[in-house]
């Protein structure tokens, strides 16, 4: 069976197109993500233009893949995904579609600038497609969805995941009055807090345009990044709205990761604590 | 050619005189003044496959064929003019200069076709303008890197910006950098043989606002009137494109 790494790396070999990032070929090549092939770009170290590369070959219309090894990097290389390729169907009708992977990972002494989650300040821009699969079939799914439309997309990429084979199904219970919805690595841990519990469980992982199945119960949103201003607080807003039920989110602390303290993904048992002080 | 290179300016001088006139609804950038690049790129560097030009564009989009009623329409309708209007050949501005820089070389890596990439002599002291000469001189890409080089960033000179010359610094990079005013006989001459990747810094005079209609000073020299010398026939063309854009501008 396919791991998510296998997937994405047979992805990125099939669509054929430039690859564009930093480091690419070394030290893994990106945890084992990245094909082999004569189509790879490596960039220079230079986090403020090296999207723009990747941009300028969009605009010539070969749906290029752009490799952000640590979210953090995003933070430079967004102006010009930000501002030119999510605005450029907005300036002149014209698409500028690539694929971004932006990787994270955290704890394990990765450190405070190589451990961020941000694909909620993404979700907040115009003109993104935004995904965050996290097993093989979402991966392929989300990929078909970027290459049925011409939006530039960013894919929020775990690492802790790319061990991945099975499929994470939703749970629907009819006896229960609680649901929780999760995002990205907090899934994982946020299944089994669903299975203890016996309540609902579904999977988010189409975050703009938001796709999932919202259940008419109370509910808890969790999220993999930092819940201040998050994607989790944001669906958890729109299930209120939508059910007229209690939501709540709960995401990482208002706390710099891997400083002070590593400030990881929700575990099960807060997942859990939390569920039991809403129900 | 000089001809053709001069009737571009006088399409760009008289369009922006009767905007001037017509006034528009809200700020605009003219390229009064500095007619002569574009127009001479849009001669000389016709065959190119993209031009990834700044928010100061009206001289490059006339220069390269672009339709002065559309151009108009573009302004009137608020929609930014130069800065945001597109042809087949133009990839219109967004607004954060020097950010083209990089998508112009990406472009030309992608297609490997020649590619013009236009900013200011404020724009590339931005980051990624650096960033654009390593990758473009590493790749050997064929672009062109202009800089309409008005020794002005706004208001700001640049001998109180830097202490550096941008052509050098692409030299550093590994291509041709050369400095040079914006004469069209001298940039035809310049323009003729070129190995891309080339760095072309052009001296010229801003004869309006940074943003607006309005003049900062009286302008030192007149470009289009010096070119005038070189034009046998000047007042032929000149008078024709003046009633033309005239006319353009009634309806």
């Amino acid at each position: 069976m396919a791991t998510l790494r296998d997937t994405i790396k047979e992805i990125t070999r099939q669509h054929n197109s430039l690859i564009f990032g930093q480091c690419l070929s070394a030290v893994g090549w990106v945890n084992g993500t990245v094909p082999d092939t004569k189509n790879i770009v490596e960039l220079p170290m230079s986090d403020v233009a090296g999207a723009g590369f990747a941009v300028g070959a969009a605009v010539a219309g070969v749906r290029p893949i752009l490799v952000i090894r640590f979210q953090d990097f995003l933070m430079l290389n967004g102006s010009i995904l930000i501002n030119f390729a999510a605005k450029r169907k907005d300036i002149n009708g014209r698409s500028c579609p690539l694929w971004v992977r932006a990787l994270a990972q955290e704890g394990n002494g990765t450190g405070c600038c190589h451990s961020a989650k941000l694909h909620s300040i993404f979700m907040h821009f115009p003109g993104l497609r935004i995904y965050a699969p996290i097993t093989p079939s979402e991966y392929k799914e989300c990929w078909e969805d970027f290459m049925v439309h011409d939006d530039p997309a960013i894919c929020f990429e775990h690492r802790q995941t790319f061990d991945n084979e099975e499929d994470i199904k939703d749970i629907y219970n009819p006896t229960t009055n609680f649901t929780i919805y999760a995002i990205s690595l907090a899934r994982m841990n946020a299944l089994k807090a669903a299975k203890e519990l016996n309540c609902n469980f579904v999977n988010i992982y189409k975050l703009k345009p938001i796709w999932f199945n919202p259940i008419n119960t109370k509910g808890l949103v969790v999220d993999t990044g930092f819940e201040t201003c998050s994607a989790a607080r944001d669906i958890a807003y729109r299930l209120m709205l939508k059910t007229g039920e209690r939501h709540e989110a709960l995401g990482l602390k208002d706390v710099s990761c891997g400083c002070i303290e590593e400030n990881l993904t929700p575990t099960t048992e807060e997942i859990i604590k939390k569920c039991k002080a809403l129900v | 050619m000089i001809e053709e290179i001069f009737y571009k300016m006088c399409m760009c001088r008289y369009f922006e005189e009767e905007l001037i006139k017509h006034g528009v609804p809200f700020p605009t950038y003219l390229s009064m003044g500095q007619e002569a690049i574009g127009a001479t790129l849009g001669v000389m560097c016709r065959d190119y496959s993209k031009v990834f030009p700044q928010h100061r564009a009206n001289a490059i989009y006339l220069g390269f064929g672009g339709c002065p009623i559309d151009l108009k329409e573009d302004i009137l309708n608020s929609k930014g003019g130069s800065a945001g209007i597109s042809s087949d050949k133009i990839e219109p501005h967004h607004g954060l200069i020097g950010e083209n820089l990089p998508v112009a070389c990406g472009y030309a890596y992608a297609t490997r076709k020649p590619t013009i990439a236009i900013c200011g002599d404020g724009a590339i002291e931005e980051d990624y303008a650096l960033e654009s000469l390593g990758f473009a001189s590493t790749h050997k890409l064929p672009i062109l890197f202009v800089v309409e080089d008005n020794d002005l960033a706004i208001l700001t000179k640049k001998e109180t910006r830097r202490s550096w010359d941008a052509s050098r610094v692409a030299e550093a990079f590994g291509m041709t950098g050369v400095d040079t005013e914006d004469d069209p006989e001298k940039l035809m001459l310049i323009l003729s043989e070129l190995d891309l990747p080339f760095f072309l810094n052009i001296h010229t005079e801003r004869h309006r606002f940074h943003v607006g209609l309005g003049k900062d000073n009286e302008p030192i020299q007149d470009r289009l009137e010096l070119t005038r010398e070189l034009v046998p026939n000047y007042k032929v063309i000149e008078d024709t494109v003046r009633m033309n854009m005239e006319k353009l501008w009634q309806h």
